[in-house]
Parts: structure tokens; sequence; C-alpha cells
């Protein structure tokens, strides 16, 4: 073999035609590096006055806010950057350690999950439905927001505000989507479920559960899955005196439709507890400027 | 010279698995492109930043901190507390153990073993105060302004952050002949009860509803909870009228996903209500 990689004075011009393993090697190394940048790339929002919330929402009320430059990441963490961490700490996630995972398998009523003892982040969806191998590049699901905070210590980085989830998110818009008000115009941008209920499985946008992050179209400012994938967790409260272990997340998720939920916008706010591992909870990371977090 | 070919495959992967690396290496690439990309269309800046109004609802549920779910909720005053075993239960919640004894969240539930000594009428107690499992994270919504002129189609969120566990459920289905007779014995008939009344579709109650609502005609969550019975076991008289169709639409418009759908509250819909929830008891239960 005079094409190898790494044969260096070896490959000859020939060689390099005639070998079509090599050319295919040297596409998918390209095109692998490229995605791989995609997945960890910082999107910079810079220092400003925003507007952020909706009328008449008592969680998200309209407002001015004043925020930092900061970085976000411009897609969704996944399972290959949470293997990394865990492998690199031996982390164990709470879903693990209390075997309370929730997760969805049609047929099931509206906002009904089942708990699953076996599920896990490696196992999102239940042993017997298969790991993550083949979906190292979908955002890690059936994490805790207590499991989000030992990562993002790990990484160096942060979760994002609430303010500034939405900042990003709305990407200089002021509409309800980043692409409008039209709720019909979301298919290119989010796995979201376009069943009527959640009796029987939904492909129509080609998948059931989550995608690999970045396979929808980028908001105006380059953050792939905002909205639908998975929902992402943020710091920060709604009420000054809400308990603890209450916690929020934003953009909704492949679970949610339009009859239900409809979480996949730029307002809205949801809440869930800090222990609790869904298998459409996820998160993507921020960091501030000057510092690692 | 085959051997270099997995050796750098593997350096390669090992340089993109970790993120921390990966963001080192990557920002200050992107951050130009970025920052070129961004301030241009950052272009909603306002003068006054204003702090966040206070969520009324969160304020009025999340009142307490480190303690169990079964005290919060004893202490919102907005649960119906059956009184069987209360204290037993109250007891029991309280030794449940946090596994990593730090916060007010994470597995909060009694042993099976705990759980199947209780008798039916502690179960229930317990159930009622203590939900065992996690809401998923859209649950609270929509809103329901203004309930008190407004008949809506569903019952508005219970418990927050967390729901009834498969076991719980699944007691409220096979235990619900004895348990529709305990529903008569309570004071109240606060939402807990409302969403038990639902899962036990316990449609058999609907004439002691119909009563319990006639008292004061306040709670018109009751006139809710005939609706979703009826609902639930698609009577055609409701399922084709257009008071379903408003009530269960499709939501179309922003201010559908934001409110959720209602009659308004006057008397020719309440009695409306009334009447067809009175015709389908009649053709399920009437001797």
């Amino acid at each position: 073999m005079k094409t190898l990689l790494f044969s260096g004075p070896q490959i000859s011009i020939m060689g390099y035609i005639k070998n079509k393993t090599w050319l295919v090697f040297v596409a998918l190394f390209c095109l692998h590096k490229a995605t791989a940048q995609q997945h960890t790339r910082f999107v910079t929002v810079p220092k400003g006055v925003y507007e952020v919330g909706i009328k008449d929402d008592a969680r998200n009320p309209l407002r001015k806010v004043k925020v930092d430059t900061f970085y976000i990441a411009a897609c969704e963490t996944t399972n290959r950057q949470f293997a990394a961490f865990v492998a690199a700490t031996g982390y164990i996630t709470d879903a693990e350690k209390r075997h309370n995972a929730l997760v969805f398998e049609p047929p099931l009523d509206e906002f009904r999950w089942k708990s699953d003892s076996t599920a896990y982040w490696r196992y999102p969806n239940g042993k017997s439905r298969g790991g993550i191998t083949n979906h190292m590049d979908h955002p890690v699901t059936c994490i805790s927001y207590h499991d989000v905070q030992a990562y993002c210590t790990w990484a160096g980085v942060r979760l994002p505000t609430l303010e500034e989830w939405e900042i990003a998110c709305r990407a200089g818009t002021r509409t309800n989507y980043f692409f409008g008000n039209n709720p019909q115009q979301i298919k290119p941008y989010a796995n979201i479920w376009y069943g009527h209920d959640h009796k029987k499985a939904d492909y129509t946008d080609g998948y059931m559960t989550t995608s690999p992050v970045g396979h929808f179209k980028p908001n105006p400012w380059g953050l792939y899955d905002t909205y639908g994938n998975v929902f992402e967790f943020c710091s920060g409260k709604v009420s000054p005196n809400q308990r603890s272990s209450l916690v929020h997340a934003r953009g909704g998720s492949w679970w949610c439709s339009g009859n239900s939920c409809h979480a996949f916008n730029s307002y809205m706010i949801g809440q869930v507890n800090d222990r609790a591992s869904f298998s459409n909870q996820g998160f993507r990371v921020a960091k501030s400027i000057g510092n690692g977090q | 010279m085959k051997t270099y070919l997995p050796l750098g495959l593997v350096l390669w992967l090992a340089a993109c698995s970790s993120p921390a690396a990966q963001n080192a290496s990557t920002q200050n690439t992107t951050q130009k492109h970025d920052i070129a990309a961004t301030a241009s269309e950052a272009n909603t800046p306002a003068s006054e930043p204003t702090d966040a109004t206070p969520d009324p609802l969160a304020a009025a549920i999340d009142t307490t901190k480190n303690t169990t779910k079964g005290q919060i909720y004893l202490n919102t005053g907005e649960l119906t507390v059956p009184p069987y075993g209360l204290e037993k239960i109250k007891a029991l919640v309280a030794k449940i153990p946090y596994i990593e004894g730090e916060g007010d969240g994470g597995i909060e539930a009694l042993t099976e073993k705990t759980f199947a000594a209780l008798s039916v009428k502690e179960k229930f107690t317990y159930n009622m105060v203590h939900p065992e499992s996690y809401s998923q994270i859209c649950d609270p919504l929509p809103q329901h302004p203004d309930a008190a002129n407004r008949i809506y189609g569903t019952l508005p969120d219970t418990y927050g952050e967390f729901m009834w566990s498969e076991r719980q459920i699944n007691f409220f289905k096979n235990n619900r002949t004895e348990l529709m007779q305990l529903v008569k014995e309570q004071q109240t008939i606060k939402s807990n009860l409302k969403e038990a009344i639902i899962e036990m579709n316990a449609t058999e109650l609907i004439p002691y509803l119909i009563d319990f609502y006639n008292k004061d005609k306040k709670d018109h969550y009751v006139l809710t909870l005939l609706l979703q019975l009826m609902k639930k076991n698609n009577y055609p008289e409701f399922v084709n009228s257009s008071g379903y169709k408003k009530l269960y639409r499709e939501p179309k418009t922003e201010e559908d996903y934001m409110t959720a759908f209602y009659l308004v509250y006057n008397k020719a819909n309440e009695d409306l209500i009334i009447q067809r929830a009175t015709n389908f008891y009649n053709g399920l239960h009437k001797k």
C-alpha cells in the first residue's frame, strides 16, 4: 500500500487517485473534525440591554435585562462530551444511583412518563431499547440538574442564565420564535413531536426521540436546537422564594407537540425537580468573558 | 505502516473528546467570527434594565425549604388531606431518607414493604399528600387566570414539580370502589382529590359531585371535573358538542398556548354541564 495515511513520501499521485479508501477516509476525517468543532463552538453574545419575556406571562414577564458579554455553546452538550466527563472523573449520575429515570415509549397518555430503573445517560430509553453507541452526537439526556452542575465544574463552563438563554435564542428578534410568529414554520429548525397525541410514535421530522445536535437549521446567531431536541437547563429562578429544588429549563424537546406543552418557543420557562432525570432533558453550556465560568 | 492508521485515529478522537480542551481550542478561532456575526444583529438594546416580576404561582406553592414533599403540601392548605392515619403517614414521610442527605429533591418514596403494609385508607392519605414521582418540565402550563369567572376544560397544576408514581396511579385504579366511599367522607374536593377521581374514572360519583358543587357553586373546577369524566369516557353528547370543540380544540395562537381553554361562567353553561353530566351518569349507572 502506497497510499496509507501518514505514509508521507510514499504517496504517489496514481496511488492517491486509485485508492478510494484513502479518499473516503480523508473526507470522513474532515467532515467529522468539522462536525466536532461545530458541536463545541461557542457563540459570543455582546454586552448590552436586551428585552426578554412576553406580555401577561407571570413566569417570564416582558422586561429589559442588562447582561455582560458571554459565550454560549452553539450546540447542546452531546453524549460524547458527557462520556469524556465520566471517563475522566468516574462520575455516577443521579439516575444511576436512584434508578428513577423517566422515559417515554408510546402509547402513553399526555404528560405521562414511565419510570425505568435501567435508564440512565448511556441507556436513555432503558437498557432494553439500546444504548448510545451509535448516538454519540445526540444530546445527553437522563441527567439531572445536579449532574449538570458536576459536568460544568469539570469542563470549566456554566449553565446560561434564564435571561442569557433567551437572549441567545431570540438572536435579536422580538417575535415568539426567532423565525417569526408562525409556529407552523418550525419544521426546518426543530426536532419536536407532530402527532396529535402520544399514543403512537411520531417520526414526522425523522426522529421519535433525540436527533444529532446541529442536524436542524440554526437560529440567526448560529445556535442549533434552541427549540426542540431536549429541554435545556438554565440557572436562575422565576421567583426569589421558590424552593431550592425547583429548577428551570427552556426550549422544549422532541416530546413537545402543539397540543401538549408547546414549549418550543423563545419565552416559555419550564420547571422540574433538580434531581429528576428525563429522557428529554439536556443542556447547553455557557461561559463568561475573562474566566472559565 | 498500517499500524499508524488506528493510532492516528485514536489520537485524533482523543483530541476531539474533551469538551474543555475543545472549548479552549475552538473559542479563540471562532470568537472573532461570532462577535462579528452577533454584534450587528444584537439590534434590540433598550435603555433601562428592570427586575423580574415575582411569580405569584411559585410564591404560593414554594414557601418552605429543606422539608419533605409531604410537609410542603400539608402546609399549603391547597390539598384535600384525608384524616386516615395522618399522623402515621406524616411520621413515615418524615423518615424517608434522602440518598445523599443534602437536598429537598430526589427519591422520596416509601419502600415497597412499607407501602404494602399500609391499609387502603392509609395509602389514600399517603397518596394525597405525597406524590412520589416527578412532573416533566412543561407540566405547569398553560395558565388558568380568572377562574372565578371561567369554567376551564382542564384542572390546574396540583403538585408542581412532582406527580404520582405508577404504583400510586395503579392504587387509585385498583381500589376505586373503596376509594369512592372515602371521597364522600372528605370535607373538601381540592385539586389533588379531583385528579384522583379522574384516575379512578369515578363516574359513579357524578351525583355526589353535582350536589357538592351546588352547595355554594364557587368551585368551578368541580364542573371541570364533570367535563373531564365525560371526556375520558368519550360521552357522545359531550364530545360532539360545540363546548367540547371550544375546550379541547387544537391550540393555534400564542394566547391559546399560554392560557387554557375555557367557557365563560354563566348559569346557562353551568346548567348545561350539570345536565349533560346527569344524562351521562343516567346512561351509565341508572338502574
